[in-house]
């Protein structure tokens, strides 16, 4: 289990940076922005950026990525389009405060084999798993049984029941892959145990209706990295995020669109290492997108998030299949 | 060779006056339409008759999927034509592709969904179903790219080719039939990658072999899926289908890759359920192909890579006399029969190893392109609100070619 002060000194670095990107985004704090990949359909260039933030009482580099995708667009003719986007705000909310976390593992379809052995199912995106939790009520630390360890709580909860939750996050697709020497069309592949400890806390948690011009509803969370001690850290846990914060939000627009921004943010790595910043944050942020292909491809099976009856059985249990 | 004055006779039919010049190896293309049509034909009104009730019977599971109802299974079979009996083997999958989400107290208006629905699979699904992903240096595509290559004019029978500029602009494919007799589509299938696994290592490491390769395809009327209320339950239902055409110019170890295969017909179809669901599906058959791998082509691209090319140049007259004797055998078939030979069957019973497993992994791989392809194409249609007001797509709708912002198109 996580030492408990490590998961508050987490919560503090991310709530500073929180913060400090808020001002970033009002214009208030400065970084040194770049495209990192060009625009596609559906999402904007997505930018890396630079800066030094003061978190955790100390002023560090941090680097990181935001990104901004089309996510879905209200049903139904223009005139419909006034209830349909008010509506879709509740579903909007419904989805990334109970089922987003849930649902950021899909499995994907796979070979059927006709020879008898035993089936683990491949996962793609990532793999959230609750771990431990501090009570809201009365202090106490806690930990999740493995058996529920999949169906993360609605994180509304943490306005309630939880002061905080630590999710240890795995990426099973993540893959390093490498062309055979002498051929465009042969590689080699080998998957990157890569997994973190997440911190989840109510000061990260985005529930806001009519946030801002044109904006109806804004919805999602921030996961703040605890990072592990020891060389672990050094080898296994993926994207360098040693300390940071992860945002992401569900926006409803009022034209009824609803997008999805990611903003990660995380400790630079020593400047000996700037060779390999630029194809990190790249893997990073087209990893990202994958996971959110994935995630949206979840979201379309149900056509109202609020009716029980129409959202697929793994998701209300949190058993990926 | 090329055509300097296109209105001449060429190869036996008539070349289109607006055609773009033909060169020799359109022609190697185009002298195959024709057959691989009559082809078609006779493989679609098979799969007509027998698609619900032999295929049916025959069918073998393909892919776990967990998205429920979403469906898949394989078969192998004989296909008695008209022509003769054919081995085939072949897919058919079903997939949720959009569910517009509106109140559920509101009446959904299925002849807008409809409307909405046949103009995206009608006029801008092949301009929008591939495009090239956010990766930066290393952009390969993704989904299927769509090109428009040649076309015969119902009214004068004249063959053409379209020009490279308007390779793109994928016509309306409910002009195939009142314009056009015919056309001709280039599809890039980006990403036919075959991993190879370690046995019983589930997300181990893995050798790729990418299998991309543009394929001819022919549509005609008959594949035009243009129907209201086809069925109970289904409001609508919108699609097309052609019939390979191989590449013979095309060389490759592997003889049943895409690019080769003859005798070959497919369709993409989608429908609005009276839910307010899409759905899409896909239907593929193809021979049971009759070797994998050639091996003289192999052995000298082995050979090639290893000796940086010279192989071939140094060796080619023996390349060229193998090529004429080499006896039909392929090394692939060869060594699955070997080893049930010597192992009395087990080889196929406890590892799986048989001609039948090859064939399902093939189909495997068709099925996992074509549901990540539906999955890119249904992002791409839940972007625009009314896919018949042309006035308000985007531009590459209308360019049939994805430009990120502030770059031209």
């Amino acid at each position: 289990m996580t030492p408990p002060n490590d998961v508050e000194r987490a919560i503090a670095i991310g709530r500073d940076l929180n913060a400090w990107w808020t001002d970033v985004d009002a214009g208030r704090a400065s970084v040194e922005r770049f495209v990192l990949m060009p625009g596609f359909p559906g999402g904007d260039a997505v930018r890396g950026f630079f800066g030094d933030a003061r978190a955790g009482g100390a002023t560090e580099r941090y680097m990181g990525c935001a990104c901004d995708y089309f996510f879905d667009l209200a049903g139904g003719t223009a005139a419909d389009l006034p209830q349909s986007a008010t509506w879709l705000v509740d579903q909007a909310e419904e989805f990334a405060l109970r089922y987003w976390l849930r649902s950021e593992a899909w499995a994907l379809p796979e070979p059927y084999e006709e020879i008898s052995r035993p089936v683990e199912r491949e996962v793609g995106g990532f793999k959230n798993l609750m771990q431990a939790f501090k009570s809201r009520v009365d202090g106490l630390l806690g930990q999740f049984p493995a058996a529920i360890a999949r169906a993360i709580v609605d994180l509304r909860e943490l306005e309630t029941t939880y002061d905080w939750i630590t999710l240890r996050r795995s990426s099973p697709d993540l893959r390093v892959a490498m062309a055979v020497p002498g051929s465009s069309n042969v590689s080699l592949s080998a998957p990157l145990p890569a997994s973190c400890t997440l911190a989840l806390h109510a000061d990260f948690t985005v529930r806001r209706r009519l946030p801002g011009p044109g904006l109806i509803g804004e919805f999602g969370t921030g996961l703040s990295a605890v990072p592990p001690a020891g060389l672990r850290s050094l080898v296994r846990d993926f994207d360098f995020l040693q300390s940071g914060l992860r945002l992401q939000t569900l926006r409803v627009y009022d034209t009824g669109e609803v997008r999805l921004r990611t903003v990660t943010i995380m400790r630079r790595s020593p400047a000996a290492l700037d060779y390999f910043v630029m194809p990190l944050l790249c893997a990073h942020a087209t990893h990202l997108r994958d996971q959110m292909l994935g995630t949206r491809g979840i979201w379309q099976q149900s056509n109202n998030w609020l009716d029980a009856s129409t959202i697929p059985h793994w998701l209300l249990k949190g058993t990926h299949a | 060779m090329v055509t300097t004055n296109p209105a001449q006779a060429t190869s036996g039919f008539t070349v289109d006056p607006g055609s773009a010049p033909l060169d020799a190896y359109d022609q190697v293309i185009l002298g195959q339409v024709e057959s691989q049509i009559a082809m078609g034909h006779e493989l679609k009104a098979w799969w007509t008759e027998n698609s619900d009730t032999l295929v049916r019977m025959n069918r073998v599971p393909i892919a776990r999927q967990i998205h429920e109802p979403d469906t898949n299974y394989g078969f192998i079979m004989d296909a008695h034509l008209k022509s003769g009996t054919l081995p085939v083997v072949g897919v058919v999958q079903d997939q949720a592709f959009r569910w517009p989400k509106l109140p559920p107290s509101y009446a959904r208006d299925t002849q807008w969904m409809n409307a909405q629905l046949r103009a995206f699979v009608l006029r801008y699904f092949m301009r929008m179903a591939g495009t090239l992903p956010p990766r930066g240096e290393t952009a390969g595509g993704e989904g299927w790219g769509y090109r428009q290559m040649y076309y015969k004019l119902a009214a004068t029978g004249a063959i053409g080719k379209f020009p490279s500029a308007q390779q793109t602009l994928i016509v309306p494919l409910d002009e195939v039939g009142p314009k056009y007799s015919w056309i001709v589509f280039l599809v890039t299938i980006h990403q036919f990658d075959m991993p190879f696994n370690v046995p019983w290592v589930p997300n181990g490491p893995n050798v790729t072999l990418s299998m991309t390769q543009p394929v001819h395809t022919v549509m005609t009327p008959e594949f035009l899926l243009d129907e209201d209320n086809p069925e109970p339950g289904v409001t609508g239902r919108w699609g097309y289908g052609y019939s390979v055409v191989p590449d013979l110019a095309h060389r490759s170890a592997v003889t049943s890759g895409p690019s080769a295969v003859t005798n070959t017909i497919e369709t993409l179809s989608f429908r609005v359920l009276d839910t307010g669901e899409v759905r899409a599906h896909m239907d593929f058959i193809t021979p049971q192909p009759p070797r994998i791998v050639d091996p003289v082509l192999l052995a000298f691209d082995v050979a090639d890579r290893f000796s940086f090319g010279t192989a071939s140049k140094v060796f080619g007259p023996l390349k060229t006399l193998l090529e004429r004797i080499e006896p039909n055998v392929d090394p692939v078939y060869f060594s699955i029969d070997v080893l049930n030979t010597i192992s009395a069957g087990l080889a196929a019973q406890e590892f799986g190893i048989s001609r039948a497993n090859l064939f399902k992994k093939f189909m495997n791989l068709h099925f996992t392109d074509v549901y990540k392809m539906y999955n890119l194409a249904a992002s791409h249609f839940g972007m625009v609100r009314d896919w018949t007001d042309s006035s308000t797509l985007p531009a590459w709708a209308t360019t049939g070619v994805y430009a990120p912002p502030g770059e031209s198109s």
